[in-house]
């Protein structure tokens, strides 16, 4: 049975912490095929203080997943819930007290659990076998935004990997519409990339 | 100002009793033909927007002691209706009227009022026309053709109110009532309250061809008295005399914001005299617009 596909992350587990407000780069053009930064996206934090969709496998950590996107239109007015547009361009410096610049709300929280689909199907042993594995993200090029219900559609790309990989499958969601014979059934994730980025040692 | 008609423009039988009967165009006593195709609603803004909410999912097995499953739901489609202003006035010298031998030939309420019921209809029926190819503006909220093989659902799916090209039959109302009762909601699941097909709407062309499949006894397209197992499923066929096709053909379904005619305001009549050419004016003028919130509204067939 086909599963209704749920692109992009959504928290699973309660906000532990308040979602932190970053921001990213004048001009800045996301590698996925269709819009830009929405709801649902998985980002990572540059050494410039601006954030930037994350890659699948990307060297930098996860630093969470974008909850809600505020930016100032091309009349100057404010765009709530929306799309940041790919290539957005501002004038001021890129960061968060420039009021020119975009605000992206992050959830900040390394514990932080997800629902996310897994793009491709597999047997109802190897799925169950994957939990506590490990699954990257899709590629950024593969993955799109939906313009009409402004939120991310990534995923996970399916493959479970007893090394090094960004999310742990922790459970596969148990309801009655999730097919694991079928891509893009749920699963509930986490960040694994050892020490969240605040948490590393090295700073940023 | 120049007026719309001088008394020169009529022949001399006009001014004589030699006409028995002025006759004019006639429109039937039960008004515009979109109200039973279109849901009216009437607006006291310049202009609005319908959003859609999608919400969340299905609900997971938890763990006793476990967190509760958290989700969320967003905001979807959103829908603008601005509505435009329509009128028409005619001008006419008070000698028509006082040498005129027939009320018809000044009673330009009635024409007035006449051609904007007629304006409705050739406005209204643009949903229908376009319904395929989203030109003239005839777009939904998603960007896309009202009837279209891919509206985006919330999460990345697509659903589809287009069926495939088939001429009326006893199967294709089956097909078209299968598609309906299928129809996902804004998060692409399928819910308890399904959507129902109410009514058909199509060309005049295919009135009494539905008749057939809707009202007989028998199934009308085989030879074995099986039972029409679609008697008394829908309200009825809507002819639609306006429609540029006369072979598309489309089930209206029982969605609370589907296709919308909106007032701003309804038709309004008035008429003076200018003393100083000696001539009456008469105008009208009303305020709408139309569209389709919730496309579910329609399925498609387009022949």
């Amino acid at each position: 049975m086909a599963n209704t596909f749920r692109g992009g992350f959504h928290p699973i587990d309660g906000i532990r912490f308040k979602p932190q407000i970053f921001t990213v780069a004048s001009a800045y053009a996301p590698a996925n095929s269709n819009i830009g930064i929405a709801r649902g996206e998985v980002v990572v934090l540059k050494t410039t203080g601006t954030i930037e969709i994350c890659e699948a496998g990307d060297a930098d950590l996860i630093l969470g997943v974008v909850t809600s996107v505020k930016f100032r239109g091309s009349d100057g007015s404010p765009v709530y819930g929306g799309v940041l547009p790919t290539g957005h361009t501002y004038s001021g410096e890129a960061n968060v007290a420039n009021p020119n610049a975009p605000i992206i709300e992050v959830c900040v929280d390394p514990d932080m659990q997800y629902y996310a689909c897994v793009a491709a199907g597999t047997t109802s042993a190897l799925a169950y076998a994957g939990i506590g594995a490990n699954m990257d993200l899709s590629a950024t090029s593969a993955t799109s935004t939906s313009s009409v219900y402004r939120e991310s559609l990534r995923t996970l790309d399916g493959t479970f990997v007893a090394g090094i990989a960004q999310f742990r499958i922790d459970d596969i969601i148990r309801s009655a519409g999730n097919d694991v014979t079928s891509a893009n059934y749920m699963v509930k994730c986490s960040i694994n990339e050892g020490f969240h980025s605040f948490f590393s040692t090295a700073g940023i | 100002m120049a007026p719309s008609i001088s008394s020169n423009a009529f022949s001399a039988s006009y001014w004589q009793n030699i006409i028995e009967e002025c006759w004019t165009d006639e429109l039937g006593k039960d008004g515009p033909t979109w109200p039973k195709y279109l849901d009216e609603v009437s607006t006291q803004k310049k202009y609005f927007e319908d959003g859609e909410i999608a919400g969340p999912g299905l609900w997971g097995q938890t763990g006793e002691g476990e967190d509760l499953l958290l989700d969320d739901y967003g905001e979807g489609i959103k829908t603008r209706y601005e509505p435009q202003k329509f009128s028409k006035r005619l001008i006419i010298p008070e000698e028509v009227e006082e040498d005129g031998r027939y009320p018809e030939m000044y009673d330009a309420s009635r024409m007035l009022a006449d051609s904007c019921k007629t304006t409705q209809d050739y406005e209204a029926v643009g949903i229908l026309n376009d319904a395929f190819t989203g030109a003239n503006g005839h777009v939904g909220g998603d960007g896309l053709s009202y009837c279209n093989a891919s509206h985006p659902l919330r999460g990345g799916s697509t659903f589809s109110n287009l069926m495939a090209a088939v001429s009326p039959s006893n199967t294709a109302v089956t097909t078209m009532l299968i598609t309906t009762d299928r129809l996902p909601s804004s998060n692409g699941l399928l819910t308890a309250g399904a959507y129902k097909l109410k009514n058909i709407v199509g060309p005049t062309d295919y009135k009494w061809r539905f008749m057939e499949i809707l009202k007989s006894g028998q199934k009308d397209d085989t030879a074995n008295n099986a039972v029409n197992a679609l008697k008394g499923e829908l309200e009825s066929y809507v002819p639609v005399r306006f429609m540029a096709s006369r072979t598309n053909w489309f089930g209206k379904t029982n969605v609370k914001r589907g296709a919308l005619w909106v007032w701003r305001r309804k038709p309004r009549f008035r008429n003076e005299s200018m003393p100083q050419n000696e001539t009456k004016v008469f105008m009208g003028s009303a305020r709408w617009t139309q569209g389709v919130t919730n496309v579910r509204a329609f399925i498609g067939v387009n022949i």
